[in-house]
């Protein structure tokens, strides 16, 4: 089904969703400084909504993993322990209102990983309370790639309603009931064979900007092939182990569990908060063995992680193509360049396990 | 929504000291509920304050009223507090988690277990179930090294093992360390060494190993070259498990998770994982 929505009916759609949930846009943080970066967090006016955005700096995960999340608390009575269920309530309804396509396709991947064999009930709440309102790019930033991977420019499942700017409205495409509930108000009208064409117009533009060669085809088979290939070196090298890749990733999702107490530990809560494999001790078990001590290791491990272990898995690559960790990245390293490196370079292989 | 962070709280019901560093806990649930426990799995436990951590089951004694048996030694945060509790403390109890071996699956076949050290913990359920269905199985082995005599586990029990049933029904134990006191009458050296002092056929036999990773490395080292099939050896590995329901991302060994598609993997499965594995 598709609608379209004149950007002068803008204000009254986003006060109807206002009515229904609390809306979460790209909203400017950090004040009027150098500083100054855009997250997705609560909008109480369309104002407070960056709409013409390239990317934010953390991705939309974090609304539906925060950083730190209390996962059940304990409390000592008379030698016993009481537990409480914090995932007891459901979440408070939600509008994510401006997710670019590869942000939504990595809340696609993540739905994967959170409800497989044992089902999250933390994220789970908070994803099944939330209306996706998607919003196609205006433009691409100079670090995308999201058609190399797939997650973009276009998107057709994982949203209830994608809108896109083709002038002085937005052409909106309906993926879900709940997203065609939203465009039963008389501001929508449906869409001209002249919107659908703008709407083509718009997407083969965007296809035309993103420039980036770096392709997928046969990536795996080549990883799988040179893990142990001298050509990664001149990336892990350069890595500093800081984890920002991991923590502005919309895909990364490791988190470390552990318990926080009151200064007597009479009661506490056992918390959950983002983890980087990156990190020294990510995988150190108890005695001291770490079988990836190497930070070469570490360093490949998120890469196979996207490219080739997520898909042999789950079907899919994990990478949505949307620049994060490259543009953070204070060592310049870019995935790309990694990966079209090994794609193109010599072989020299030492044997596994060794 | 079920929340499986919540452990069921259970209580510690007896403390034993194991050898001279290893304890088992005699652990029942509060609510008196099945413990559903297949050969291999892995539980978490909370020690509240402290953390979580994976451990094996050492023995289930009663399935259907929740009381099973670890058997420990200190390690990390949430070991080193587990050691400090007395009797009929509270702790939390998630799981069983995993594959475990699939025991059925070996019916008629010969049995070679391979313990190192701590690793004699998982399998000596193994064991207990090979004994009661002792009928099922061919011959029944057991190779089992530590550092040194006091870090034997379960030494009271491992004699009565070989006493089960008639002879030829029996299990053969073979005991070796690598530092020997005053009055050990057994091998010296690893137990690696003692594959080559047994009668084997490989090609009937199923390998079940456990022990720290490098032993784990040479046994299945050596099984390979003595003709075993790489789909007849049976590891259990142990990684970071943190939520134990392949979320958390910390017990991957290549693209496999641990905690879900482990801990127990045959040489086959795992042969062609990029990373190092042992």
């Amino acid at each position: 089904m598709e609608k379209v929505l004149e950007k002068s009916s803008l204000p009254a759609f986003f006060d109807d969703l206002q009515k229904k949930a609390r809306v979460v846009g790209a909203v400017r943080k950090g004040g009027i400084t150098a500083h100054a970066y855009l997250s997705f967090g609560f909008a109480e006016k369309l104002e407070d909504i960056v709409l013409d955005y390239k990317t934010t700096t953390v991705a939309p995960k974090k609304l539906f993993i925060p950083d730190s999340e209390a996962l059940f608390s304990f409390k000592r009575k008379d030698g016993d322990i009481i537990l409480g269920n914090l995932a007891s309530k459901p979440d408070e309804k939600r509008v994510l209102l401006g997710i670019h396509p590869c942000d939504i396709t990595a809340l696609s991947r993540l739905d994967k990983v959170f409800d497989e064999v044992y089902r999250d009930p933390y994220y789970k709440n908070k994803r099944e309370n939330t209306i996706v309102v998607g919003l196609t790019c205006s433009e691409p930033a100079h670090l995308c790639f999201c058609k190399s991977v797939g997650s973009g420019p276009d998107l057709n499942k994982g949203f209830d309603l994608l809108m896109t700017d083709i002038g002085r409205s937005y052409f909106v495409k309906v993926g879900s009931k709940s997203g065609e509930k939203l465009t039963k108000k008389t501001y929508f009208r449906e869409a001209t064979q002249a919107d659908k064409s703008k709407r083509i117009a718009v997407i083969e533009r965007l296809e035309q900007q993103l420039r980036s060669s770096f392709s997928i085809d046969g990536l795996i088979e080549t990883m799988r092939r040179r893990y142990n290939d001298k050509a990664w070196d001149s990336y892990s090298n350069r890595c500093v182990t800081c984890g920002i890749c991991n923590m502005v990733c919309p895909t990364c999702h490791c988190f470390a569990v552990l318990d926080k107490t009151n200064a007597d530990q009479t009661e506490g809560k056992r918390v959950r908060v983002w983890d980087s494999c990156h990190f020294e001790r990510f995988s150190r078990m108890a005695g001291g063995l770490d079988l990836r001590e190497s930070k070469a290791s570490r360093f490949k491990h998120r890469l196979y992680d996207k490219f080739d272990y997520t898909p042999a898995r789950y079907g899919d690559v994990f990478c949505v193509g949307c620049g994060r960790c490259i543009k953070f990245c204070q060592s310049e390293i870019d995935l790309r360049d990694a990966l079209r490196t090994l794609q193109e370079g010599a072989l020299s292989e030492k044997p596994l396990h060794t | 929504m079920k929340n499986p962070y919540i452990p069921e709280t259970a209580l510690i019901k007896d403390i034993r000291a194991e050898s001279y560093e290893a304890k088992t806990f005699t652990i029942s649930l509060k609510k008196k509920q099945l413990f559903n426990y297949e050969c291999g799995q892995f539980v978490e436990l909370s020690l509240f304050g402290h953390g979580e951590f994976p451990a094996s089951v050492s023995e289930v004694i009663k399935p259907k009223e929740g009381v099973f048996q670890i058997t420990v030694r200190e390690l990390g945060k949430a070991t080193r507090r587990l050691m400090e509790l007395p009797v009929n403390s509270v702790i939390g109890v998630r799981g069983p988690f995993g594959n475990g071996f699939p025991v059925e699956k070996m019916e008629k076949r010969n049995i070679l277990l391979v313990a190192g050290g701590m690793g004699l913990s998982p399998l000596k359920y193994v064991v207990m179930y090979l004994l009661r269905n002792r009928n099922k199985y061919g011959e029944v082995k057991l190779l089992y090294g530590a550092m040194s005599p006091d870090r034997l586990l379960f030494k009271n029990t491992l004699s009565s093992w070989k006493n089960t049933g008639e002879r030829d029904r029996s299990l053969e134990v073979l005991l070796t360390v690598d530092t020997p006191d005053n009055g050990w009458q057994w091998r010296v050296g690893r137990v690696t060494e003692m594959i080559d002092d047994i009668k084997l056929a490989p090609s009937s036999t199923s390998a079940i190993i456990c022990g720290p990773s490098l032993m784990m490395k040479a046994t299945t080292t050596k099984l390979l070259d003595k003709g075993f099939g790489q789909d007849q050896i049976y590891m259990s590995f142990e990684r970071r498990m943190q939520c134990g329901m392949g979320m958390c991302g910390h017990c991957m060994m290549g693209w496999k998770r641990v905690c879900l598609e482990g801990p127990v993997f045959t040489f086959k499965e795992v042969e062609d994982t990029l990373e190092r594995l042992f």
